[in-house]
């Protein structure tokens, strides 16, 4: 499943229809004025990721075989959203990878203390700080330097 | 005469107490510049900015060909072929100059927007004509913020030009421009004029006067004189207003 989003994902990056949402993003004004309108784009963008969401919903119920209502909680969404932001949120393999490290601390720390909360916080603020677009954007920006100096 | 291709009727705005554009008519013509000249603050952009759309009238119509597009989006009006560049150059960071004209040529296209930008081979052949057309061919895979002051400004007319309008609204194209560079962008309005109405805002008095077909003038937001080149630069309230501003 996870191979499915993430080939969807990429396909939609690099198809028309993910350029035309950067350029919207960088430059609404502009992309209006090619024809294209930002709201219709973005509604299109947004459904295909409800139901993505959706998706992932129905298979986390069917193998807890019941849903609890702290599923629902506010909470959950702002987790989604700091593996996005920790990750990278212009890239396609931000998310996966914030979502990846994000549980893997959290499953590591709360084997070794009860207060894992307040390392997982730790984490996140040390990478906001020293990454603050995020991972793989740092990754990246890392790697050409790395290449500069070698040139 | 012919139907106009844009007609702006009674055209107002205002900005809370300030009128910016007042009662203004115009009408453009295919196969003609009409260039909109006026001192800074007279209204050129604001009445630009609401025939593209960009800007609600306060009152008064604008047609195209006929139908009322007063109410329409900006692009609803790009698809039904008005095509504008802006004052100050609006290219989309990162992407290649190809990509950014590619993304006007494809326009409406449905179900290609899910395939890859440079799969669409048509799309890909007028952007590469609108490039060449504007002297940029060579500059195709170079960010679209890379490139200096002059490319931007031509990267903007591909763009356009790629959308195939019928309707040209170019807001001071020239602006920042070196001589050289002038001179090609001058020659290709001209080159342009055949395929559509063109209304120009432009404040090279030189070039307007070169250039135009028609002109109209605006004062505080007032259209003060319209008509051919030398109609304009005979008339008294024009030289008071504007160009007497010249020769003091």
């Amino acid at each position: 499943m996870v191979l499915v989003v993430a080939a969807l994902a990429w396909w939609l990056r690099r198809s028309a229809f993910g350029s035309i949402l950067v350029a919207a993003r960088d430059n609404e004004t502009r992309t209006r004025a090619f024809g294209y309108s930002p709201y219709l784009i973005r509604l299109v963008a947004f459904v295909i990721s409800g139901a993505m969401a959706g998706a992932m919903g129905y298979l986390t119920a069917a193998q807890h075989g019941f849903v609890a209502p702290q599923m629902l909680a506010w909470q959950n969404s702002a987790t989604v959203l700091v593996m996005v932001l920790i990750g990278g949120k212009d890239t396609t393999s931000g998310p996966a990878l914030g979502a990846i490290l994000l549980l893997l601390a959290e499953e590591v720390l709360q084997r070794t203390t009860e207060h894992w909360l307040i390392g997982v916080g730790l984490i996140i603020v040390a990478l906001v700080i020293t990454a603050p677009n995020g991972i793989v954007p740092y990754l990246a920006q890392a790697l050409r330097s790395k290449r500069v100096q070698h040139a | 005469m012919p139907e106009p291709a844009l007609r702006a009727s009674n055209l107002s705005k205002s900005f809370g107490g300030l009128v910016a554009v007042d009662r203004v008519n115009l009408d453009l013509f295919q196969a003609e510049v009409h260039a909109v000249i006026g001192p800074n603050g007279a209204g050129k952009t604001t009445l630009l900015a609401m025939l593209a759309g960009d800007l609600a009238p306060s009152s008064g119509t604008i047609e195209l060909a006929g139908h009322d597009v007063t109410k329409q989006s900006v692009e609803a009006r790009t698809r039904s072929g008005i095509g504008r560049t802006f004052q100050r150059s609006a290219v989309i960071p990162r992407f290649a100059a190809l990509d950014m004209v590619r993304l006007a040529a494809l326009n409406n296209a449905g179900l290609a927007l899910l395939s890859s930008l440079s799969a669409n081979k048509p799309a890909t052949a007028r952007a590469r004509a609108a490039l060449g057309r504007v002297g940029l061919a060579e500059r195709e895979s170079v960010a679209a913020d890379v490139l200096s002051h002059g490319e931007k400004r031509r990267l903007e007319i591909a763009a356009v030009l790629a959308l195939e309008p019928k309707i040209l609204l170019l807001d001071e194209p020239l602006a920042g421009l070196g001589a050289d560079e002038s001179r090609d962008v001058v020659a290709l309005i001209e080159g342009l004029k055949r395929d559509c109405a063109i209304m120009l805002i432009e404040h090279d008095i030189d070039v307007v006067f070169a250039l135009a077909d028609r002109i109209t003038v605006l004062d505080n937001g007032r259209m003060i004189a319209c008509g051919a080149p030398a109609e304009v630069r005979a008339s008294e309230a024009v030289q008071q207003a504007y160009l007497g501003l010249d020769q003091p």
